[in-house]
């Protein structure tokens, strides 16, 4: 199956009703076998300093938790946190610790050993720490962005800490920069707060490989209900290595049409209406979704997605997705929109494929609410939605959660290769119904009954929320090319098949009529027609006299079968397999 | 099966106190294989021995029943040998389809002999962690929740910016504990907000138990994000109390009235997870408050 969703808790772990929500995820991009998710998930274990993480070393199909992150308490694992691997192998994590609040930079050069993470940097108060890290010229560049509320005497909050080779120095590592990304006033608070004043809680930063680097955070302007911001992108182009980091990219001048204000950070949008952070969607409470992501193939290229709105009939919480291909000087409208939906990931895969992870909350009358789960991919710059994924469509239920945020003020979606990998929290009830693209559990369960059980396999376990990890694996031929065939579609679109080294059978078609359309991603044809017993090898295709393509396929012991479109739409389905030795 | 040498140090009673203060896992297991590991993902260092569990002291409720499972446990130094059987001290490491511990220190000590102490000595450190809360409570009462609803008085409050939103309980107080009974029976709870604030005890009309109140300082005064941490100077002696305008028990053996003018209201909250217990642990709280008072 290209698409593989997991629930990650480990069989060891049944009896846990944690509400593991706020989830994060990373993989090695040297060996994409290894990957770490957390979420706010603490330690069984008691007296524990320490909190988990998950871990796969077999691409996620089995999960396993490591004790490891410094701070944990019995009731807080972490409060936020972000991971990251270098290709190094080196995994890195922003977190606010479980015990003080306080934000540590962490390092562990071997993620699935024992021993806690080093501690790189420790500072207090901040807010949501969200890591990127990459490993060029044998060093890992380590991006670090956060809201630094330490600084709202000044009111540049916004912020990102960052090394340029994090990799084996002692602390701090390199950890000795801090880009404050905030050049405007930002939001003043009620003196009765403390005063002072801030940005919003979510910042993030985007890595391409030639250096060029992105940030883009809300400049709250008013800090009332709603609260009034800006969504802000910044630039730097060679790593952040020079005297002033983050800062190649400016408003445009009062003079120019539109008019800017000059300023450093190009705002995409001004003055956009947000959801006080108390504000509820269902039981999760919203206020700050953003994310980020360039595209590998273009470093000019660059996607933002965030949502604004009150949360509200009259105002719905929206996610908006706009881009920008000039290097975030100039900006499309939206090109997706969402209403009543949170927790938005970006990510470009080497193809340029773009993915959008993110969920809604469906209201239907007379039945509880649920969270429906999305990955939307798009062949053509987010123009249209190519696939539409529905991963989970679970209740929106808190019953026995002790915290409140309840599936997390985030998710997350990121790209290896041509490969989506991603991670999101959900409402746990073991029913196959629920996960549309199929599930597999690692804790103990029963899908007859719809129940979790303990690690005896008998004791029922109250539902909660766990983190859902999910791989959309890009098809590729096995063992290489053996015949190819190719014809157009009755809108003169070109489809292609070839059956490969182990007598798979894949085909891919152009996404669009335009003859310079991106062709999609590889599809197993025989799951979509049918199973050949002897798989498949020769190959022809040609149009009936309607228009209609007829595809011959010879298998491995001397049969030959057909399939043809069942009507003259080009998107028709195919008929099963006809054995054409026994028609003709 | 072999005993460990005689050689083996046996730890002073002060040490065994100094490994409870991390070991969620005491367990006597059977050293299976040395420079091994059991746990997926691991590979095996030469520290790390696999250990048949034997019999379990001390482990996580949720992990079940670990006797007969084989443990892959981090040892500090190495040293054993296989069909060894030691008393593991150990925290947590790994869970996944089998278990993995660090090792903290072990023991030759005859595990009936460590039992009790080890439990007795596990329930003093909990009781600890609540007669640290109880030294820091500006007051201590019992009694039930009479009514829930959104705070007024939410002026300078922490965590309002990261979406906490205060509320009161009004309290019919059975007794007074310790210090003086919040003004009209009110206390302050948080509701949303980060999971910081979460895990704080939340209140529930008709709920009874112990409180164990601190005074809220304002947003102001206390670290920017995050529940206020009762750190640094103490804080100032409570004011006596107004009498309050329900009456209680508690509230008749309470002071004459005095001008509230004069007095800033105290706003209290329970700001820790120890800070609400049942009814039925006051004897208990009365026990570790008696004890406080005395030392």
């Amino acid at each position: 199956m290209p698409l593989r969703v997991i629930n990650v808790i480990p069989r060891n772990l049944s009896a846990e009703v944690n509400f593991d929500s706020e989830p994060s995820v990373t993989v090695n991009p040297a060996n994409p076998q290894q990957i770490v998710v957390t979420a706010f998930t603490p330690d069984t274990a008691t007296p524990v300093t320490t909190g988990p993480y998950f871990y796969s070393t077999d691409g996620g199909a089995t999960w396993f938790q490591n004790s490891v992150i410094p701070g944990g308490t019995a009731l807080l694992g972490t409060r936020d946190i972000s991971v990251r691997f270098a290709a190094s192998g080196i995994l890195y994590a922003g977190i606010l610790r479980g015990d003080t609040g306080a934000m540590n930079i962490l390092r562990k050069a071997n993620f699935s050993g024992p021993g806690t993470m080093t501690i790189l940097l420790t500072r207090t108060p901040e807010d949501q720490p969200w890591v990127e890290a990459i490993t060029q010229g044998g060093a890992d560049r380590v991006y670090v962005a956060s809201n630094d509320i330490s600084q709202r005497p000044t009111g540049q909050t916004a912020s990102v800490d960052f090394s340029q080779n994090a990799g084996t120095a002692a602390a701090p590592a390199g950890f000795t920069n801090t880009a404050r990304l905030e050049s405007r006033a930002s939001a003043a608070l009620p003196a009765s707060t403390g005063g002072g004043s801030q940005d919003g809680p979510s910042v993030r930063v985007a890595i391409h490989p030639s250096g060029v680097l992105y940030g883009v955070y809300f400049g709250w302007r008013t800090f009332s209900s709603p609260n009034i911001s800006d969504i802000v992108v910044v630039r730097d182009d060679n790593w952040a290595s020079g005297a002033a980091p983050f800062q190649a990219l400016s408003d445009p001048p009062p003079t120019a049409h539109p008019p800017g204000d000059g300023n450093v950070g190009l705002r995409i949008a001004t003055g956009v209406n947000i959801a006080p952070l108390g504000t509820l969607l269902g039981t999760q409470r919203v206020g700050s979704s953003l994310s980020i992501a360039v595209d590998p193939l273009d470093s000019q290229r660059v996607y933002v997605a965030w949502c604004d709105g009150l949360a509200t009939a009259a105002s719905p919480y929206t996610l908006r997705v706009r881009r920008s291909d000039d290097g975030g000087q100039t900006w499309t409208g939206d090109l997706f929109t969402h209403k009543n939906a949170t927790n938005p990931g970006l990510a470009v895969n080497s193809r340029g494929t773009v993915a959008l992870l993110y969920q809604e909350l469906v209201t239907t009358a007379g039945s509880p609410d649920r969270w429906h789960t999305h990955l939307v991919k798009s062949l053509d710059l987010f123009h249209s939605v190519f696939s539409d994924d529905l991963l989970a469509a679970v209740l929106d239920s808190k019953t026995g959660a002790t915290i409140t945020v309840i599936i997390g003020d985030y998710d997350n979606l990121l790209a290896v290769g041509k490969d989506f990998y991603g991670v999101f929290s959900a409402h746990n009830v073991p029913d196959k119904a629920n996960f549309p693209a199929d599930v597999t559990y690692l804790r103990n369960k029963d899908f007859a009954t719809k129940k979790l059980l303990s690690v005896d396999n008998k004791t029922e376990v109250s539902p909660s929320v766990d983190p859902f990890f999910f791989h959309d694996r890009a098809l590729e031929p096995t063992n290489g090319v053996s015949y190819i065939a190719v014809a157009p579609l009755t809108d003169q679109r070109l489809e292609f098949w070839l059956s490969d080294g182990a007598a798979g059978l894949l085909s891919t078609w152009k996404a669009f009529t335009d003859p310079d359309a991106a062709w999609t991603p590889w599809a197993d044809f025989l799951a979509e027609v049918g199973p050949l017993a002897n798989g498949a090898r020769q190959l022809a295709v040609a149009p009936l006299s309607d228009g209609r393509l007829e595809l011959w396929v010879s298998d491995g012991a001397g049969g030959l079968w057909s399939t043809w479109k069942t009507t003259t739409d080009p998107n028709a389905t195919w008929t099963g397999w006809d054995d054409f030795l026994g028609e003709v | 099966m072999s005993q460990p040498p005689d050689a083996a140090p046996r730890p002073l009673d002060d040490s065994l106190r100094a490994w409870l203060t991390e070991a969620s896992f005491v367990f006597v297991g059977c050293v299976r294989e040395v420079g091994a590991s059991n746990l997926g993902g691991v590979e095996a260092e030469p520290r790390m021995v696999t250990v048949d569990v034997v019999e379990v002291v001390l482990a996580p409720n949720q992990l079940g029943d670990l006797r007969g499972q084989t443990l892959t446990v981090a040892t500090q130094d190495g040293g054993l040998e296989p069909d060894q059987e030691w008393t593991f001290f150990a925290k947590s490491w790994h869970y996944g389809e089998t278990i993995g511990v660090v090792e903290i220190g072990r023991t030759s000590a005859v595990v009936e002999d460590l039992r009790a102490g080890v439990i007795a000595e596990r329930l003093r450190q909990l009781d600890a962690e609540i007669t640290s809360r109880i030294q820091s409570a500006d007051a201590i009462v019992s009694g039930r929740v009479l009514a829930t609803y959104p705070a007024e008085d939410t002026n300078g409050l922490p965590g309002v910016i990261d979406g906490v939103e205060w509320w009161n309980a009004e309290l019919w107080i059975a007794s007074v504990e310790k210090g003086a009974p919040p003004d009209e029976g009110r206390i302050w709870f948080p509701e949303g907000g980060d999971p910081e604030w979460s895990v704080l005890p939340k209140a529930y009309p008709n709920q009874t138990g112990v409180w164990l109140l601190h005074v809220l300082p304002d947003a102001s005064s206390v670290p920017i994000r995050g529940v206020p941490a009762l750190e640094g100077p103490a804080p100032e002696p409570a004011p006596p109390h107004p009498l309050p305008h329900r009456p209680s028990p508690a509230q008749e053996q309470s002071d004459d009235d005095v001008d509230p003018s004069t007095h800033p209201p105290r706003r209290l909250a329970a700001l820790d997870p120890l800070d609400f217990h049942a009814d039925a642990d006051l004897a208990r709280i009365r026990t570790l408050i008696w004890t406080t008072t005395r030392e």
